[in-house]
């Protein structure tokens, strides 16, 4: 029954839009998304330049085959943001690996970025950032295959064993700052959301970094859908006050995360009385408008409290950079003493349990 | 006797350990609904089962799938005939729903809703299918009315959209909230995608997995929730207490989208989306931000540099003066100034259609038991309870 109003209106019609309409622009016709040069599809990930000059495979080359279907799912392992995330197992290998599996955004901003990601993960050869062995395009998701950390992430670390002592944070700064060495100077890229769940670990004590500032871009895209609660935490200054910010914005988040591992809750938690987080507006102000906060001197050596200090400088300009803080006397101290990190994590509870 | 659906029928399942890869399906597969052989091979009476971009569908005989028409937030849906009415449906799977409780609590929630509502303006919910096993289902199948477009879709398209068009939406929208707020629902993640609409541009709100009673029980309400672009003020300035102006501001964003065929606030992060909103309405007076209770968003506020703002009518010259006027009712910074859904519908603008004698309140209040803090065994008993809603038959047969 038609509802009815107070006078007839006439013939409304609206044309309905073909439902693939915007994504077919970027597929050709066996369904290979084309994006400038590159290209991804069920097979895997091509870009034309490098296919012109046929360069040799570099050393992060799988020894077998690899296709979409011979993966299968064990577990979701994280809704983060940019796509949903699945401990998956190869069937003939029996290899673990991670699926991110992410609904391509043909927006344009959103598009760029999500090429841009995939292109800096075809080229990444760095030990302490996570590996992505393949990409695949099919029916409007892309999935990557990442390189699976055991481990879980610091997060999980500092879950169990709220604090970090000096000598395993120093061995996380160190993997941690090679990495941001290798996207700062190499890949010329600003991570954008360095914080304990972006840092990984494995059973050998190895440390990485995963998820790649697109994601945040992508995290706002889909469902455009954000809680306040962490967004904001471990964002530098200048950005939350809506200023320029660069390669130094990932040294603060990098500072934060490192003070937070040592003195065991988010630094701008006031005392370990305090239940709750502070609200979003005063967690802003707090960030903005205070001091940054610091490493108590009469807990931590003074190398450990000169190099948070060197990291939280609220001028981006006080920073040091990602290869001056390698040299940093914190780092340099504990070099030589040949500590296994793979001791720290393989006394905690592994994040994923699953039958073997 | 309707005609039967040409569907591929797939052989049977490699055998176990069988490690040659299997050939690639016709091109057909890729985009029909392809009736498969039940996973373990014993077919419970009442199902058959069918791959749908690659997921499987475990679904009530009486339905044929057709295809897929999209991949939601939290499933796969895809349109079906019941074969019982001969009318069109489109079947949502959510896969594996206990896995995350706040996603679970968020479509029971939606069920429970969608059970009371009864408006031409807000989508039917017409089967929840009742799974085999009550102890160990995993996966829940929800059946609507199917719509062919969403108004995200037609925003983004290229045809012209006519200030005929531009109303009738507006007036259908606001129609079907007025019924939702009758009934003390909020919406609360009113967005393009949530509106569908048909090709004789009737328009049906849906995706209640937000909504909530507006705070009978006293309770605060939790923060955050609204798809940010379309999210009030006193939502990104964090105030505990608000009530149905939330949907009027998303209404106005909305409204303010299918005059200009684009966001008018695609904020990148949540600071950057008040900045937005401050550019176009200009910096506010003091007296209008009384309602922020918390005293450093109030202080964040103010020291956005100031601004004049910009007239609606400069953002669209094209629009319907009228409608320029409403819009910028709707879109006030303080909820308390805004414009209610009723004063809306009895703007001028909405003159030629709106007529109060059509649209009765709902019948009661709807009120939901639903608790956040709730186990598994609790979130499955629910469902299964609400399952029973529509299949009644079922209940003696519980064993």
């Amino acid at each position: 029954m038609k509802m009815k109003t107070k006078t007839p209106l006439k013939q409304l019609k609206l044309a309905v839009p073909a439902q693939e309409t915007p994504i077919t622009s970027f597929l050709t016709a066996s369904g290979t998304f084309h994006d400038g040069d590159l290209l991804l599809n069920q097979k895997g990930l091509r870009l034309i330049s490098e296919e012109k000059e046929s360069r040799p495979s570099d050393g992060k080359e799988l020894e077998f085959d690899f296709l979409l279907d011979d993966l299968e799912t064990i577990k979701v392992i994280g809704k983060g943001s940019g796509g949903v995330v699945q401990l998956v197992r190869h069937k003939w290998v029996g290899r673990l690996f991670a699926l991110k599996v992410i609904q391509m955004n043909i927006q344009e901003d959103i598009r760029k970025q999500i090429v841009q990601e995939l292109k800096i993960n075809q080229a990444s050869q760095c030990p302490h950032v996570v590996v992505c062995y393949h990409s695949f395009y099919h029916n409007g998701v892309i999935s990557l295959v990442l390189e699976y950390m055991d481990r879980g992430s610091l997060a999980d670390v500092i879950k169990q064993v709220k604090t970090i002592l000096e000598p395993y944070l120093a061995v996380v700064c160190k993997q941690v700052l090679q990495g941001l060495v290798y996207l700062h100077n190499e890949r010329h890229v600003i991570h954008r959301d360095i914080k304990p769940s972006n840092l990984l670990v494995n059973h050998k004590g190895e440390v990485k970094i995963t998820d790649f500032g697109v994601s945040a871009m992508l995290a706002s895209s889909m469902g455009q859908r954000d809680t306040f609660v962490g967004t904001y935490n471990y964002m530098s200054p200048e950005r939350i006050s809506g200023s320029t910010y660069d390669y130094s914005s990932d040294i603060w988040s990098l500072g934060m995360v490192v003070l937070e591992c040592a003195i065991g809750r988010f630094p701008y938690i006031q005392s370990e009385d305090q239940q709750s987080w502070p609200s979003f507006y005063e967690l802003l102000a707090a960030i903005v408008e205070s001091p940054p906060p610091s490493a108590p001197p009469d807990q931590f050596s003074p190398e450990f409290c000169t190099f948070v200090s060197s990291c939280i400088q609220k001028d981006p300009r006080d920073r040091l950079t990602s290869l001056e803080l390698l040299d940093h006397p914190f780092i340099k101290k504990f070099e030589d003493k040949d500590l296994d990190l793979g001791i720290l994590v393989g006394g905690l509870e592994p994040p994923v349990n699953f039958p073997r | 006797m309707s005609k039967k659906m040409g569907l591929l029928r797939i052989g049977s399942k490699k055998r176990q350990g069988d490690i040659k890869r299997s050939k690639p399906r016709c091109r057909n597969s890729k985009k029909m609904a392809t009736l498969v052989e039940p996973p373990n091979r014993i077919k419970p009476k009442g199902k058959h089962y069918y791959t749908i971009w690659q997921t499987l569908f475990e679904i009530d005989t009486k339905y044929v799938p057709i295809k897929p028409i999209g991949r939601g937030a939290y499933g796969v849906v895809c349109s079906s005939i019941n074969r019982e009415t001969n009318e069109k449906v489109a079947i949502k799977k959510i896969g594996n729903i206990f896995e995350n409780s706040i996603d679970a609590l968020r479509t029971l929630r939606e069920l429970k809703l969608l059970r009371h509502i009864r408006h031409e303006n807000v989508i039917a919910l017409k089967d929840v299918m009742m799974p085999i096993h009550k102890t160990s289902f995993k996966d829940v199948y929800l059946v609507y009315e199917l719509m062919d477009t969403d108004l995200h879709q037609i925003i983004k398209s290229s045809q012209p959209l006519s200030n005929d068009h531009c109303k009738y939406f507006l007036f259908q929208l606001l129609r079907g909230l007025k019924y939702l707020h009758s009934a003390n629902i909020l919406h609360r993640d009113l967005k393009p995608g949530n509106l569908l609409v048909n090709a004789n541009c009737d328009l049906k709100i849906c995706d209640f997995g937000l909504a909530r009673t507006n705070g009978v029980d006293g309770q605060f309400m939790t923060e955050y929730v609204v798809t940010r672009w379309y999210r009030a003020p006193e939502l990104l300035l964090c105030c505990d207490n608000y009530g149905t102006s939330i949907d009027v501001w998303s209404v106005g964003c909305i409204f303010a989208e299918i005059l200009g065929r684009k966001p008018i606030f695609p904020g990148t992060e949540c600071l950057n989306q008040l900045k937005l909103i401050i550019s176009v309405l200009g910096s506010q007076h003091e007296s209008h931000l009384e309602f922020i209770d918390n005293a450093k968003a109030r202080r964040f506020i103010k020291s956005l540099p100031y601004t004049r703002g910009r007239h609606f009518s400069q953002l669209y010259p094209q629009a319907d003066p009228l409608a320029i006027d409403l819009l910028q009712k709707m879109l006030v910074f303080d909820p308390t100034k805004r414009i209610t859904v009723l004063e809306a519908l009895q703007h001028p603008y909405m003159a030629s259609l709106y007529d109060p004698r059509c649209d009765p309140p709902a019948q009661v209040p709807i009120s939901l038991d639903i608790d956040e803090h709730w186990g598994e065994p609790m979130i499955r008993e629910m469902f299964w309870n609400e399952m029973l809603h529509y299949h009644p038959e079922a209940a003696s047969a519980n064993a």
